[in-house]
């Protein structure tokens, strides 16, 4: 099974990326550089997690940097406010989903967790995975942070997790809950998704 | 301008300035002054960032700013410079 792993520099993607290492499955890294509307603190905790996880596991994880300031200013310019962070991730789960075609993988992996945040609710989380045709695994989604953080602490990415870094500062300040599907299709018909993508992919680097 | 300069939490490598008083700047017209003072800025339409240096700033219809910085010193210089340029300067007094 091969997996492509969303993994951001928090605590929630590494442990997500450890589990499914556990179950043998051959994982490609992918981190969404959101700078400059995040700092370089995320990247590289992200590039620190990823050699955690290969160190606790003894294994090369392949890594893939995607991109992403484009979307965020296009969202930003073009769509409702409170919409920002769906559609943020969609956009995260189709390039995703490129990489997975071009690297032959079966599903993409994240670290959501059902109502940790705004964007992870059940509604939301069934909208984002509506951009894709490709299975999405979230082995965290019934856990708690504690628990999460648990896990962490086991496996030595907690200590790089909690370093500095600047969350996203586009997030908006009431993002939607109860996204619907058709609202955000009407959304996405502002902006050049595909064009966005093709924009995304050429600009990956691969480390 | 009267504002507060806040440091959000442990973790986070920022500053924020709050303006004491509630203000509302439009982001689209303040683009113009920005480039002229030496700011490249990037238009997300609902914010905007402005460079200057190895200082980053956020800037928020609120006229809240997210300073990404060195040092408490000089995102208070910087939260001064930004807001006399955008014309909401009534003299500087940045609290931390």
């Amino acid at each position: 099974m091969k997996l492509i792993s969303l993994i951001s520099g928090g605590i929630d993607s590494p442990v997500a990326t450890h589990m499914m290492l556990e179950r043998k499955a051959e994982i490609v890294a992918v981190h969404f550089d959101n700078r400059p509307f995040t700092d370089e603190g995320q990247l590289n905790k992200t590039k620190s997690l990823i050699k955690e996880l290969e160190k606790h596991h003894n294994r090369e994880i392949k890594t893939i940097i995607v991109p992403h300031k484009e979307s965020h200013i296009a969202f930003g310019k073009h769509c409702k406010r409170n919409l920002h962070c769906v559609l943020c991730r969609r956009m995260m789960f189709r390039i995703a989903e490129k990489i997975a075609q071009l690297e032959k993988a079966d599903a993409l992996l994240t670290g959501e967790s059902l109502g940790q945040v705004a964007s992870q609710t059940l509604r939301n989380i069934r909208t984002e995975s509506q951009a894709v045709e490709i299975p999405i695994l979230r082995p965290l989604i019934g856990l708690d942070k504690l628990e999460i953080e648990k896990f962490a602490k086991e496996i030595g990415t907690y200590e790089i997790s909690i370093l500095p870094g600047m969350c996203c500062t586009i997030v908006p300040k009431r993002p939607s809950t109860f996204s619907r599907l058709s609202v955000v299709l009407e959304e996405e018909k502002k902006v050049d998704i595909e064009g966005l993508v093709k924009k995304a992919m050429n600009g990956v680097i691969k480390i | 301008m009267s504002f507060y300069l806040l440091k959000p939490c442990e973790g986070k490598s920022a500053f924020e300035a709050i303006p004491k008083n509630q203000i509302q700047i439009e982001i689209d017209k303040c683009i113009n002054a920005l480039k002229a003072n030496d700011y490249e800025v990037i238009d997300a339409g609902i914010m905007l960032i402005a460079i200057k240096g190895d200082c980053e700033i956020s800037v928020y219809p609120s006229a809240k700013l997210l300073l990404k910085c060195s040092s408490k010193e000089k995102a208070v210089e910087m939260a001064n410079e930004l807001y006399d340029v955008l014309g909401v300067s009534e003299g500087a007094s940045g609290r931390v």
